[in-house]
């Protein structure tokens, strides 16, 4: 799914291994215990809605890996079987129009060339067995409707490879990030009988069906009929380009394409309906796209999308179709809480009632309409649910995390406050064990950020604010302008004012937090990781409240972000014009914390990955040398491997003990 | 230590061309098929007696896209010389022992990734060379002991933390170093091995650090040991950070005792000392005034300690690259740039001195001679002429015309090569000076269309040497014009000072006025002038696309375009603030970098530019082409960006090497015609 340039991180889903069979006496929720969370993603629940499918992810620190395989849950009885083991990078689990097999990715090959393959696994016993050999690995993949072939997206082999190869290996660049060392192949469709003959290109041309990098892209919905897929295209390989990017309607027998809607751009994430008769897709409201994400739908035959959830009105983080195609399940936020809406296609939205649920990742509905989920609580990390219907309530599949009962969690609580310009806003409040209401007693307090800005914190399971309660610490999320919670005109209005409207925001909530009198207020701490790094940043330059701060990848330079990283033109909603262009060069600068950091005097640890392609370690070491060259006491600590934040648990644990590290040294709770 | 943060590129220095058995040479013109032929030449040593020059000869390997390198032996009486190594690798630093009897040097040993800089002892009455050291991090640089038993060296410490890496604990506290590194360093210490590999010891240890070489650059400034050896000269710097060498200075290791004092009091700007022959004294580099902006002198402190003398400021006045004591004791050799000549001097260590008369011989000076003094008083360097190559040059004493000694390149200075010719002119108080190549054929009763190709540095300069890349150029039928420009380290302190706090808008009236003068000397068609440089002379042509408008095409090279950027994300960035009086996040001098940051102007540019970079150029991020690109290409210029997907601050093998010459000249010909 591609939201608006989101410099946001889904960091502290959990991950872990399980434990069974053990016990402890009641401890506060640690580092050793987030090592054994396990993660739940993507259920797939058969057509006849007896059978639910999931990876399962969980942390091997010996070998700095998270082992992923996929496992079975029978709906009645909550029965768990593993089906694959020992693979590499399993995801992407698909059942049959039938329900007879399981088609998934995995690694194909020899370790240093594997692939991403699609395998088709039969249910009634045998091997699985390899459907896809794209050279350049799969990115995703969608069973025909009658279940005879698999469509695919895979990358284009580099035209030049033969020049390459002789190190004539110069690349054209284009607004492609910094990282790159080559030009980027498109990515295009392909098809395949499922017993692994007949592989051919259905798409090809110098435009790209949405890449992985970095939105997930690929999404590609087959229509009832097994006639039509409905494409995302991106106008070329490159995410910096992809404002235009909109949905099209390819005749597989054909090949040829034809525009869903006549926008032009911002369209992505297709669902063809059940019924066959239209395409829901995502779009900003309005097409701006500073606005939240709306659910569009559109006539299959081709014609303007209707706002289905304009009564939400809220961003669309997840969606899928109801089983009848008369309605979309929509999960978005909505104040401190995540919400799974039905919404009928046209009518007022009715909210599940999930309790305190949050769900975390939507996955599909059954033909008799049950639809999966993984949901956490803000007690217990993410497992699998069922909704029998949409006025059901919850069914609990899986207990993967049950060990966690038996630590003590930090309590957790929403928390309103009205913020300037007249919002209502809100945050996330984590008190630590023992807190004691009407106690004389000051905490001292962690300011932990969201990044995005495109994101927001929400109440649920929460590892590593519930590793920082646990040390002595009150931990505060809030969300502030921009954040996807409380509709389009608070989400909008991060627009040319990317850092002094939020940071007032976030002020306007520390301020509140303090009313509740039970802060230390000269022991505060305040931190983040991307944008919620920018937001560090920001409010270090602003604000002189702070003890410590942890500004993680961070944000720290507009024109970085236009110029080296994956953004380039995604970045320009929010200024209104390109920083080379003297009417918005200012724009792009004064909103940079790096001009304010001289007013810096927080001791600061800032973190970043040398190949973060997303927010660059460029602007870290532009807010190192300003913090040093005025005599700020800070380390930079850099971790020499690729992404946004380190992928395995070894260095992701790393980051999180050096981040409590640094804060423990100067607010000293514990 | 004062190593000046050198923005340039020294491939485009001197460069050779060897074309064997190319018999119909003198009728043909040079192309870009010649470069696969080059010989290069480097790493000049003589025999203690003098009769013998050893060096390494690279020829370029396109099939496998490397250079193959030999170390070749030349026999001065007999005019005879003799390959010494057999498919070795990574052949560098090739010293005689005192007695002349063997010769030590560096080169690859173990195979893939693994393959570290070794020290081997070749013994010359025959025999396999025997590898002396296994150091696990590598030999960056040696010096044979006095009496020929031992050798001292330089290695890298192993990470402390190479246990906790090896399980992904890898993540490293970042200090002033390249944005894509991807570790700390770790500090660089003395050793000691007997020539025969027995007794390999430690001799220093702590967080200091001897600086290494950070190429393109002067090397490592050289440890020297006292005539008696008991004691090391050496440079030490505060710690590991190469960015933070300015703090280096000079200090002499007790080798008996481990005790090491510092020579001088200055307690910054020191390097590359070295002990006269008597061990009385020793020579060093510092800056002038000891002002870190300042040009490089050679100051000569009593062994003992003490603040020194400045021998250079006055007399020689220009940017010192290398000095070597003199067998005497009482004067030294000393390399810099002086107009458009690679100059040479014997320097007293009282009264005036004397320049020596090279003729058309350039020594090849890329910020360090490569040559050497014999203990006989013998000199032998790389130099080149103005229409030939590369080659050894010989002077049996100072006194001694320099001879030709190889004629490795002699088939390529056979071809039909460009007259190089000096110009020079006035421009607000200074006499500039700058070098013209004419196209082969040329007469002056036609136009030509011009190219500029600017030096980098900006600490360097054009001079008289060999250019392969002029004279491709000229081969098209273009006159070709490297101007020099305050800044450039060829025309003493005032004018090096000159670029100070003024990067761009007074070195560009230099290069403007250099091209006026250009203009009435020689029979122009102005409305066919391109504009190129590369790193500096990146920023250069960057710099002037913004501000004039009369060039038809322009090819900015590895440019500084940011100097923002430069500062907090180049390998040796923070030196920067020597050049612009501080840090950009300190005062308000943001706005004095963005004023002197070439891409602050990129807006209006009208300029069709061809941007080359390489993507982990540490010296020059490539971030800076990134952009330059989007500034020209939202601006509606035409653009094309090429990007190499390597290390270095310019390709370093044959291959990628001439495609970078291949875009820069076609470039500049489908706007040229």
């Amino acid at each position: 799914m591609r939201t608006p340039p989101a410099i946001t991180l889904a960091i502290f889903f959990v991950l872990g291994s399980s434990l069974l069979g053990t016990t402890h006496p009641a401890r506060a929720f640690d580092f050793p215990d987030a090592r054994r969370i396990v993660s739940i993603s993507t259920p797939r629940i058969s057509s006849d809605g007896l059978r639910v499918v999931y990876v399962r992810g969980r942390k091997d620190f010996a070998k700095d890996r998270i082992d992923r395989q996929l496992i079975l849950v029978d709906v009645r009885t909550g029965a768990a079987r593993q089906l694959t083991y020992d693979r590499r990078g399993v995801s992407s689990p698909a059942w049959s129009p039938d329900g007879s097999a399981l088609a998934f990715i995995a690694e194909a090959g020899p370790e240093k060339d594997a692939q991403s393959q699609v395998f088709v696994m039969p249910m009634d016993g045998g091997d699985a067995h390899q459907v896809t050999h794209a050279h350049n690995g799969v990115i995703s993949f969608a069973w025909s409707p009658d279940g005879s072939r698999i469509a695919y997206v895979t990358q284009d082999d580099n035209p030049d490879q033969k020049l390459v190869d002789e190190h004539l290996d110069a690349f054209q660049v284009g607004d492609n990030d910094y990282l790159h060392t080559s030009a980027t192949p498109p990515a295009h469709v392909w098809i395949v009988k499922v017993d692994g003959s007949a592989a051919h290109r259905l798409t090809r041309g110098s435009w790209s069906v949405a890449d992985i990098d970095p939105d997930g892209g690929g999404d590609i919905s087959w229509s009832p009929d097994g006639r039509f897929l409905a494409i995302e295209r991106f106008p070329t390989p490159i995410y910096g380009d992809s404002l235009g990017e909109r949905i099209e309607v390819l005749n597989v027998a054909t090949g040829t394409l034809r525009p869903l809607t006549p926008y032009g751009g911002l369209e992505n994430f297709p669902l063809w309906s059940p019924r066959g008769d239209r395409v829901a897709f995502e779009r900003n409201t309005n097409g701006d796209p500073m606005n939240g994400l709306a659910a569009l739908v559109a006539p299959a035959s081709g014609g303007p999308g209707v706002d289905v959830r304009a009564d939400i009105g809220r961003n669309v983080d997840q969606m899928t179709w109801s089983s009848d195609g008369n309605a979309l399940w929509i999960a978005t936020g909505d104040g401190t809480r995540e919400v799974l809406w039905y919404q009928p296609l046209a009518g007022p939205a009715r909210a599940a009632n999930l309790g305190e649920l949050a769900p975390a990742e939507l996955g599909n509905v059954s033909h008799d309409g049950r639809v999966v989920f993984v949901a956490s609580r803000p007690d217990h990390p993410d497992e699998l649910y069922v909704l029998d219907s949409p006025t059901a309530r919850p069914r609990q599949l899986t207990d993967d995390n049950a060990f966690v009962a038996r630590t003590t969690r930090a309590s957790v609580a929403g928390i309103t406050w009205t913020g300037p310009g007249g919002y209502r806003e809100d945050g996330i409040l984590f008190y630590p064990p023992g807190f004691q209401a009407g106690a004389r007693r000051r905490w001292p307090l962690i300011v932990l950020i969201h990044g995005g800005p495109q994101g927001a914190s929400v109440l649920g399971w929460d590892t590593q604010a519930q590793i920082f309660a646990s040390h002595g610490y009150l931990v505060f999320r809030p969300n502030y302008r921009g954040s996807t919670n409380l509709g389009d005109r608070y989400q909008h209005a991060i627009a040319r004012d990317t850092g002094q409207g939020p940071g007032e925001d976030v002020m306007a909530g520390l301020a509140a937090v303090e009313r509740l009198g039970i802060v230390d207020t000269s022991r505060i701490a305040v931190s983040g990781w991307s944008y919620g790094g920018y937001m560090t940043s920001w409010l270090i330059g602003h604000y002189h409240v702070w003890k410590a701060a942890v500004s993680g990848a961070s944000l720290d330079d507009w024109i970085d972000d236009f110029n080296v990283s994956f953004y380039v033109y995604t970045d320009v909603p929010f200024f209104g014009g390109v920083p080379w262009n003297p009417r918005y060069t200012s724009l792009w600068r004064e909103q940079s914390p790096i001009l304010y950091a001289a007013h810096d005097t927080a001791p600061t640890l800032i973190m970043g990955d040398i190949g973060d392609n997303n927010v660059t370690i460029t602007n870290s070491f532009k807010l190192y040398h300003a913090l040093k060259d005025n005599h700020v006491t800070v380390q930079f600590v850099a971790y020499p491997v690729e992404g946004h934040f380190p992928s395995d648990p070894v260095r992701s644990e790393d980051v999180e003990k050096r981040w409590l590290a640094w804060i423990e040294e100067y607010c000293h709770a514990s | 230590m004062h190593r000046k943060a050198a923005v340039v590129c020294a491939c485009l220095a001197v460069m050779a061309v060897s074309i064997p058995g190319a018999g119909h040479a003198a009728t043909r013109v040079i192309s870009l098929n010649d470069l696969p032929r080059i010989v290069n030449l480097s790493d000049v040593h003589l025999s203690p007696d003098g009769t013998q020059v050893v060096y390494v000869a690279s020829r370029a390997d396109m099939h496998a896209d490397r250079w193959q390198q030999r170390l070749m032996l030349y026999d001065v009486a007999r005019k005879e010389e003799r390959p010494l190594t057999f498919e070795r690798r990574g052949i560098a630093s090739p010293i005689f022992s005192p007695d002349g009897g063997r010769i030590a040097f560096l080169a690859l040993a173990g195979s893939g990734e693994d393959a570290q800089e070794q020290l081997f002892v070749m013994d010359m009455r025959g025999g396999d060379p025997i590898q002396v050291t296994h150091a696990p991090q590598g030999v960056q640089q040696f010096a044979w002991r006095p009496d020929g038993r031992a050798l001292a060296y330089v290695t890298a410490d192993e990470p402390a933390n190479k246990a906790l890496a090896a399980r992904h604990l890898d993540a490293f506290v970042v200090g002033d170093q390249a944005f894509n590194d991807r570790a700390a360093p770790t500090p660089n210490h003395l050793w000691l091995v007997n020539a025969d590999g027995s007794g390999n010891r430690r001799l220093t240890e702590g967080p200091w650090s001897i600086p290494s070489a950070q190429p393109p650059s002067s090397p490592g400034p050289p440890i020297s040991w006292s005539p008696d050896g008991t004691q090391i000269a050496f440079t030490r710097m505060p710690n590991a950070y190469d960015a933070d060498a300015d703090l280096a200075v000079v200090a002499v290791l007790n080798v008996a005792t481990g005790t090491i004092r510092t020579l001088t009091s200055h307690g910054k700007f020191e390097g590359y000392g070295e002990f006269s022959p008597d061990g009385s004294r020793i020579a060093y580099w510092y800056p002038y005034h000891g002002d870190g902006a300042a040009q490089n002198d050679i100051d000569v402190a009593p062994a003992t300690g003490g603040d020194g003398v400045d021998v250079t400021a006055d007399t020689v006045d220009t940017n010192v690259v290398r000095a070597m004591w003199m067998p005497d004791g009482q004067s030294l050799l000393v390399a810099g740039h002086k107009g458009t000549d690679a100059a040479l001097w014997i320097v007293p260590l009282a009264g005036a001195p004397r320049r020596i008369d090279l003729g058309a011989v350039q020594p090849v000076q890329a910020f360090w001679l490569d040559g050497d003094v014999s203990r006989s008083g013998a000199i032998a360097f790389a130099g080149s002429e103005p229409d030939h190559p590369v080659e050894v040059y010989y002077m049996a004493s100072a006194d001694a015309p320099p001879q030709r000694l190889t004629h490795n390149n002699d088939a390529l200075a056979a071809l039909d090569l460009g007259a190089v010719q000096p110009l020079t002119w006035e421009n607000e108080g200074f006499a500039e000076d700058g070098v013209v190549t004419l196209p082969p054929g040329y007469t002056s009763d036609k136009k030509y269309p011009l190219v500029l190709v600017i030096h980098g540095g900006p600490n360097s300069a054009s001079i008289t040497s060999f250019s392969l890349l002029n004279q491709l150029l000229a081969a098209r039928g273009y006159i070709v014009f490297n101007p020099n420009y305050r800044g450039s380290d060829n025309l003493g302190e005032r004018y090096w000072y000159g670029i100070v706090n003024d990067s761009g808008a007074g070195p560009g009236r230099d290069v403007m006025a250099g091209l006026a003068a250009v203009e009435r000397a020689y029979p122009i068609d102005v409305s066919r002038i391109a504009v190129s440089g590369w790193s500096y002379g990146g920023y250069m042509t960057s710099w002037l696309i913004g501000h004039y408008h009369v060039w038809k095409a322009a090819v900015s090279g590895a440019a500084v375009n940011d100097l923002i950027d430069e500062y907090a994300l180049a390998d040796n960035g923070v030196g920067w603030r020597y050049n612009m009086g501080g840090s950009p996040f300190t005062g308000n001098r943001l706005s004095a970098y963005i004023a002197q940051s070439p891409v602050s102007y990129a807006w209006q540019v009208t300029t069709p530019t061809l941007i080359l970079s390489d993507v982990n150029d540490a010296r020059v991020p490539i971030t800076q082409s990134y952009k330059m690109y989007h500034a020209l290409k939202d601006r509606g210029a035409r653009v094309e960006f090429w990007a190499y997907p390597v290390a270095g601050h310019f390709p370093s093998d044959p291959v990628r090497e001439q495609d970078v010459f291949r875009r820069w000249i076609g470039w500049i010909a489908s706007y040229l015609h």
